[in-house]
């Protein structure tokens, strides 16, 4: 994985000192809060309901055992033990004093990790596929080129001030496991008719209060022009991009303002405008970050591996978990191996400091010192040796990380909510719990398949509901929690926003509501191989809503 | 309707509350309380005033209810503010199973066992300006 360099190095160190700095003022009262703020949100640190929160990147959500211990350490030393793994590749420290904040950072700087841009109004983490480097259904590894734009972006003068937050993920699979369309800027890598390998451009995607899917305004850019092309895409956008409105100032919105068609040409002029500037990408340079990203040398093992095999027909509670949470590798006798931080009834994307060091030690011995964070809020060893895999499996049953449901209905995605959030309208977490364990029973979670339930507490969409499957948002009304349900919603390739089912559920009805849809999609399904999604897609709204109100 | 002015603890965040004596207290139930038609002007002037000497930031005044010689937030938002997250988040309280008894972090217990009201803690403040400029505003942070 990519390793710092003298100059990231040195602008980290400048960044936590220059912020150690800062709050010595804040704290000393040469700087009041309003003065303060801003800094510190450039530096990941919220005021919550009960205390600071720090959110820390993770880069295209890769982090190396050494990272990972140290966000043990981190939460042990200055939190209450655990963190929260994001939505969008982040951890966030949800109690630490703003006084151990630049100790935080420091200790961060240490193992090559900072703060820096997740929050504020630039380009933040960039995002990738979470099984990059290891799908059996690669075109290239998006890594290094999630690098590469991490590298120009950070502490870029001219988009430190853009309108508005901006979001940009890669995605080299075929399948999209990044969620590039609901991204300001998505970049899936495709291979064009001459067999070259570049870049499709997907613009203008977000969730938030106003969801909308990106335009596709590019079918291939070499990669070559990946900084120029983003480049005249970001000068378009400070440009135009509202700044009167918070509310309309995102890219999305310019888009559907001034259409996708008049942006494209806006941005192909800058694009044109601009071949001269020093930004096109040499050949070496891209080969030189992507030696960081070289999959390891993975020694050869069978394509039947025996131990792996003679365990799955032994135990049943390994073979469950082999055939869920096990996917394809591109290596034969390979698994990528995702660990659900979503034990039933637990906090989604929690782990504890004991967690993460299980992980950690995990990744060492059977995963090539590589572990990934996904936008799902789950842990990933990319690389296990399927022979491997029952030692893996009995040491995170151990440690209660054993949970065999990556991608079903206790799968669930969940913004903090209102127990941490000051922006929170609703509770999520505890809808997420009792969700879970009305669907805790396995067999039963087996049963209905692959359902993705995303939970959002307010109007700002951490949870993504937009494109859950089954979406919920949580509302205030009257002065009680209130819950409204969207259906259909799709993050990949068949991007969709889901549709509203009609009015909201309570707090207590909530739950009953999310059951009767799913018991509503196992009435009509054709069998059990037409998953939830298809079965909406072919059906529509109207037998749900028949379920859920008793009248079509 | 009752009311409480709370704010945030400028150090660690915790929430805070104006106490009878004068200063902040993390208990809800030791905070000074004002009927609904008592003058807060003066209380709130000096809670802006703590706020521009760096003691807290973002106060407020929060709607309470008394039950059984009890105080209550009226709104859920600041029932959480006042007793905590609704849920089990610590790990070594986590319901979950599977889950082992984990130990929280030394760090943490020894901060709850010195959770102190603010008037406790002004030695480690004493270089706080008393003329700071500008009083702190209520903040929307962009959320993730």
């Amino acid at each position: 994985m990519y390793r710092y360099d003298e100059f990231d190095r040195e602008f980290v160190a400048a960044r936590v000192a220059q912020f150690r700095d800062q709050v010595a003022r804040r704290l000393s009262g040469e700087l009041n809060e309003e003065q303060f703020r801003p800094l510190r949100l450039m530096n990941g640190v919220y005021l919550q309901l009960h205390a600071y929160m720090l959110r820390v990147a993770i880069p295209y959500g890769t982090l190396s055992p050494r990272q990972m211990r140290k966000l043990a350490s981190v939460a042990r030393r200055y939190d209450k033990g655990y963190g929260h793994f994001t939505t969008r590749q982040n951890i966030q420290f949800n109690w630490p004093a703003l006084a151990d904040c630049p100790d935080i950072l420091e200790e961060l700087a240490s193992v090559e990790m900072h703060a820096i841009q997740t929050s504020g109004n630039c380009i933040r983490n960039v995002t990738a596929d979470h099984f990059a480097g290891a799908a059996a259904d690669e075109i290239e590894d998006p890594r290094p080129y999630a690098e590469i734009l991490r590298q120009w972006s950070s502490l870029h003068p001219e988009y430190s001030f853009l309108p508005r937050k901006f979001k940009i993920a890669v995605n080299g699979a075929a399948a999209d496991r990044a969620a590039i369309r609901v991204h300001d800027i998505g970049y899936q890598i495709v291979r064009n008719s001459a067999g070259e390998i570049g870049f499709a451009v997907y613009v203008g995607g977000g969730l938030g209060r106003t969801p909308l899917i990106a335009h596709k305004i590019r079918d291939f850019l070499p990669k070559s022009a990946l900084l120029a092309y983003t480049d005249a895409i970001m000068r378009v956008y400070n440009l135009e991009g509202r700044r009167d409105n918070k509310f309309k100032a995102r890219i999305k919105i310019l888009l559907h303002e001034k259409g996708a068609e008049a942006v494209r040409a806006k941005v192909e002029a800058e694009f044109a405008a601009c071949q001269d500037e020093a930004l096109t990408l040499p050949q070496e340079e891209i080969e030189r970050i992507r030696a960081y990203f070289a999959p390891p040398a993975l020694p050869h093992r069978p394509a039947v591996p025996p131990a792996f095999e003679r365990r799955k027909a032994a135990d049943p509670g390994f073979a469950r978990f082999a055939a869920q949470n096990v996917v394809a590798h591109r290596e034969p006798g390979y698994g990528i191996v995702t660990i659900s931080l979503k034990p039933i009834g637990g906090i989604p994307g929690d782990a504890s400091s004991e967690d993460m060091e299980t992980v950690a030690s995990l990744a060492e011995q059977f995963s090539h010192n590589e572990i990934r964070v996904s936008h799902e809020q789950n842990l990933v060893l990319p690389h296990v040796a399927l022979d491997d895999l029952p030692e893996v499996y009995d040491r995170l049953d151990a440690q209660g990380l054993a949970t065999a449901n990556r991608g079903l209905v206790t799968d669930i995605v969940s913004c903090p909510g209102l127990d941490y959030c000051a922006l929170a309208t609703a509770r999520s977490i505890p809808v997420a719990q009792r969700i879970s364990e009305r669907f805790g029973d396995s067999a039963r979670a087996r049963e209905i398949g692959g359902l993705n339930i995303n939970i959002s507490g307010c109007i700002n969409a951490c949870g993504h509901h937009h494109v859950g499957h089954i979406g919920i948002l949580g509302l205030e009304k009257s002065g009680s929690e209130a819950y409204q349900i969207t259906l259909g919603g799709d993050p990949s390739d068949n991007c969709a926003i889901g549709a509203i089912t009609g009015p909201g559920f309570t707090a207590e009805s909530v739950v009953d509501a999310i059951e009767a849809v799913v018991g509503a999609y196992l009435k009509l399904r054709t069998g059990p191989e037409e998953d939830f999604l298809t079965a909406y897609r072919r059906v529509g709204m109207a037998p749900f809503k028949e379920a859920l109100y008793g009248h079509a | 309707m009752l009311r409480v002015i709370s704010a945030n603890r400028l150090p660690d965040g915790a929430v805070v509350y104006l106490g009878r004596g004068g200063g902040w207290v993390t208990r809800l139930a030791e905070a000074k309380v004002f009927s609904a038609n008592a003058d807060t002007g003066e209380a709130l002037l000096l809670a802006q005033e703590e706020a521009k000497r760096n003691l807290i930031v973002e106060p407020a005044l929060v709607e309470v209810t008394e039950d059984e010689g009890r105080l209550r937030p009226l709104t859920l938002r600041e029932t959480i503010r006042a007793e905590g997250p609704t849920i089990n988040y610590l790990p070594q309280r986590r319901n979950v199973r599977g889950r082992q008894a984990l130990p929280c972090g030394r760090r943490w217990l020894e901060g709850a066992e010195k959770a102190l009201p603010i008037e406790d803690r002004s030695g480690e403040l004493e270089h706080a300006r008393l003329e700071a400029p500008g009083a702190a505003a209520v903040a929307h942070e962009a959320a993730s």
